[in-house]
Parts: structure tokens; sequence; C-alpha cells
């Protein structure tokens, strides 16, 4: 599914429009950042609610295209300009990181285990 | 110059996860014994007891040093310690004006008992101490600088409650004094940290919780004019010939 639906669907708040018309299939959700960089799926779509700028190093090195703030957090400056120069999507929802993953599988989208 | 050795980070009968055995007067006996030369007191998210060890330890040759382990809003512990008790208690404050009001269950998680020199409870803390702050790790390193202090990211080697861990690195930018490696590393655990750390000042600390786990072993060696807040600032820094051995040496 391309990004730009996923979020039009999720009616989200986009922060960085990059690269919206590419192709995601699966998710991954969590906080910990070491541990994202150990178990995402790349290219997968990142629910987080954690929005220090060392997100985008992460999304960077897991080829991770679209990451959703859940929760109503907001990104913070540092990291919506990483996220802009590194040309990943950034955008925020104010649905909890569980109801956002259960529409993203509604959607089609799947965890690693199923990829 | 000459070399001190330093655990700077000891938690006392404040901490609600820490024994009841850690005492004031029984943490400085038991630093002397472990011929430690320089302790710091850093209780989660408080400085209320450093004035009791500091008395207790009057006289003792033993040098302590005011302190406090923050919790950030990311569940990231911060070591920041103070030139003295004031500006610790300055720093505290601000930390307590961004906990939030959870009340502490003492059966579940513990006593925080403010204690003298002498251990006699003063008063008991109401609201738990071990929560994140409303600030994040490093909003929290910029006010501790602000109030005079230095801090330290601790444990950051552990799979919880270290910068490493939640943020999965940290950013060249990032105004922190020096990193904290945990005192139960083998050597060659702590060299791969050091690897990682790319440049970083290194201290070991003990982490104590009960008196056993303080340990001449899981302290670091500070090559100092004196035993004080100041010198061990600057060695963090590694200016004026002040500095930290490495302590898997």
């Amino acid at each position: 599914m391309k990004i730009s639906e996923i979020l039009r669907q999720l009616g989200a708040t986009v922060h960085v429009t990059a690269g919206l018309d590419r192709d995601v299939e699966v998710g991954v959700v969590g906080d910990l950042l070491s541990f994202i960089m150990g178990s995402a799926p790349e290219g997968a779509v990142w629910v987080t609610i954690q929005n220090h700028v060392n997100v985008a190093a992460v999304a960077v090195l897991k080829e991770i295209p679209l990451v959703l703030l859940a929760s109503g957090r907001t990104p913070s400056p540092e990291l919506e300009d990483h996220c802009a120069r590194e040309s990943i999507a950034l955008a925020s929802t104010g649905l909890d990181a569980f109801e956002l993953c259960g529409r993203l599988y509604e959607m089609g989208l799947c965890g690693s285990r199923r990829s | 110059m000459r070399r001190y050795r330093a655990d700077l980070h000891v938690h006392t009968v404040l901490s609600p996860c820490a024994e009841l055995d850690m005492g004031a007067f029984d943490i400085v006996s038991r630093c002397r014994r472990e011929r430690i030369d320089i302790v710091a007191v850093t209780d989660h998210n408080a400085a209320k007891n450093c004035k009791a060890v500091k008395e207790a330890a009057k006289e003792s040759g033993l040098e302590v040093i005011c302190g406090l382990e923050v919790q950030s809003s990311e569940d990231i512990h911060v070591i920041c310690l103070f030139p003295d008790c004031d500006a610790a208690t300055a720093f505290e404050n601000w930390v307590w004006s961004l906990l939030p009001p959870v009340k502490n269950r003492p059966e579940s998680f513990g006593y925080q008992l403010v204690i003298d020199k002498d251990n006699n409870i003063i008063e008991e803390v109401p609201f738990l101490l071990v929560q994140g702050i409303d600030a994040t790790a490093d909003e929290t390193i910029v006010q501790a600088h602000k109030n005079g202090g230095v801090a330290v990211l601790a444990h950051i080697d552990r799979p919880v409650y270290s910068y490493v861990a939640v943020l999965g690195l940290i950013p060249g930018n990032l105004r922190v004094d020096a990193v904290e490696l945990s005192g139960r590393l083998t050597k060659k655990e702590a060299f791969l940290w050091r690897e990682k750390a790319a440049g970083r000042t290194i201290i070991r600390s003990s982490d104590a919780h009960r008196l056993d786990d303080i340990d001449r072993g899981k302290t670091t060696c500070f090559l100092l004019e004196r035993p004080c807040f100041e010198e061990i600032a600057m060695a963090l820094r590694n200016e004026a010939g002040r500095r930290v051995l490495w302590p898997w040496e």
C-alpha cells in the first residue's frame, strides 16, 4: 500500500512529506531504539511514541520509509529536520499505538513474522 | 597529583529498591573498608540523603559527593553530580516539579526514607521516586549543567534504563561529561563498550543497592590534586592533567 494512501486513511498529520508514493507491506512497533535496530524488518512502517532525533538515524539504518508517532506525540524540530534530510516520511496521530497498529493491520500490513 | 578510588553511583535507604542496610554510617564504613576515597550518593530522583552521608563521613577520610540518579521521560537514567548539597537540592527541586504525582506503596516498591547521620528516620517521601520525570535525558543534562553540576549516562551497557538501550546511540554532540559502565562487566565486554563510546570518558561504578555491592573492584581510579567535586569534573573532561584511568586495566 502506498504511504500517501495510509496517511490519508489514518487522517494523520504529516510533518515530512518525503517519498509518499513508496509502497509498504510490513509494520513494526516499539519505543526502545536498540530493539528496533535489532529487530525491525527493512522497509517497515514504524509506529512509536519516541520523538527523539535518533529515531531518524535508526530509520535510515533499517531503511524505514515512514515513521508514525502515536498518542499525539509531535516530533522535535531536530527529528523533523533529520527526517527531511534523509527523505523519511514523518506523521503523527492522536491514536494510541495499539489502535494505530490495528488500523494498519486492517489495511493489509503485517508484522515481520508473516512477511 | 595522586590516584583516588571513586564510586560515583551509590544508593541509600531513600531509594525504594535499596536494602535497608544502606544507612549513612554503614555506607561510610563499608567504603573505608574497601579503601574507597570518594563516594557519590545518587538516589533515584532525590538528593535528600546526601547530607546524612556527608555528615557521617566527617573525619573518616571519605569524600562524599552530592548527586541524584534522574530517570528521564524516556526511562533513561542519568547520574547528576553537584559541588555541594545546596546545588544538589536546587536541582532536586527542578526534578520534583516534574515528577508525576503517583503515591509510593512501600509494600510493593519499598521504603523511601530520609535519614540523618545517625540513621534516625526524619521522614518518608510519600510519592514514588522511581518514575520518569517530565523531561528528556537531553534536557536533564542541560539542567544539571545549569545548576553547576556534571552529568554521566548511567550503566549504558544495560538492556533497560540506559541511553543506548532506549535511544540506540549517543549523539556525537550530546554534552554529557562521561558514560558509566556496570561494575560486573568483564574486561573483554568493557573493551567492546569502550569502542562504542567513541572517545568519551568512561567510569565504572557499583550502582550499589545493598552494602555488599560496594566493592573496590567496581570503582574507578581518578588522577586528581584533591578529592573533591571540582577535581572530578576536571578529570571527566580530561583537563589540566586530571584524568580518569581505564577501570579494567
